[in-house]
């Protein structure tokens, strides 16, 4: 039983430590485009708190969400937030990824955060059923 | 103490099967490449664009019109992957016989 539970205990850290290593992989690679010119916005990914109707078996209780800010400098169109999130959603692994490491939301926000858009990260991969709590 | 541990975990804590799953999305690989996201995003989006206006099947008739719409049904599939629509441009140039810049 103790063991099961320190068992638990360790998987919690190294998850925290999967995510915390997912976010900055993902915002060195944003940085990295935008400073080769690559890319004409800036991404940063963030946590956030996540839509608690979105919730899945592996989600986590609290920040669940994956919101990603583009600084473009201008005013983003809802087509242009759509093409980017569904840019992500279209990449099954890191989706897949996504959901087992506790997140369920994906927001997908301008610079000042008014407004923007959200997924359900459970809608968008395979094995349904194992998320049903 | 122990039932309130068992209580917890059985609460809170992840099924056996969903760690299974869990370990079998995380040794996929150790490092997801994101350059598909930060770097070509903004490319995929205007190439996109360019080929869903050369690729339209009511541009054309008879047998460049199924070319067409073979493309047109690649052009939607993998709109978001900027390698693919590179290939699915060369095919258009090929197949379509147009310029795409």
């Amino acid at each position: 039983m103790f063991a099961n539970t320190w068992n638990k205990i360790i998987s919690w850290f190294r998850d925290r430590s999967e995510r915390n290593r997912l976010v900055r992989s993902f915002n060195e690679s944003a940085r990295e485009a935008f400073v080769l010119g690559e890319a004409p916005a800036m991404l940063e990914a963030s946590i956030s708190r996540g839509d608690p109707a979105y919730k899945h078996a592996f989600s986590r209780w609290m920040y669940s969400g994956f919101r990603i800010k583009i600084f473009t400098g201008r005013l983003l169109t809802k087509d242009e937030m759509i093409f980017i999130g569904n840019t992500i959603l279209s990449n099954e692994q890191l989706v897949r990824r996504l959901v087992v490491l506790g997140w369920d939301t994906l927001e997908i926000h301008g610079e000042n955060a008014t407004y923007g858009c959200k997924w359900k990260l459970a809608d968008h991969i395979e094995p349904i059923n194992l998320l049903n709590s | 103490m122990g039932k309130v541990l068992s209580w917890l975990t059985q609460k809170f804590g992840i099924k056996s099967e969903h760690q299974q799953y869990k370990q079998q999305v995380m040794s996929e690989t150790a490092i997801v490449d994101f350059s598909a996201i930060t770097h070509d995003w903004e490319k995929s989006k205007r190439l996109y664009d360019i080929l869903k206006k050369k690729c339209h099947p009511d541009l054309y008739t008879g047998e460049q019109n199924e070319k067409a719409t073979r493309l047109f049904q690649m052009l939607m599939e993998k709109k978001y992957n900027y390698t693919e629509l590179l290939k699915i441009k060369e095919l258009a140039v090929k197949e379509l016989e147009t310029t795409i810049p």
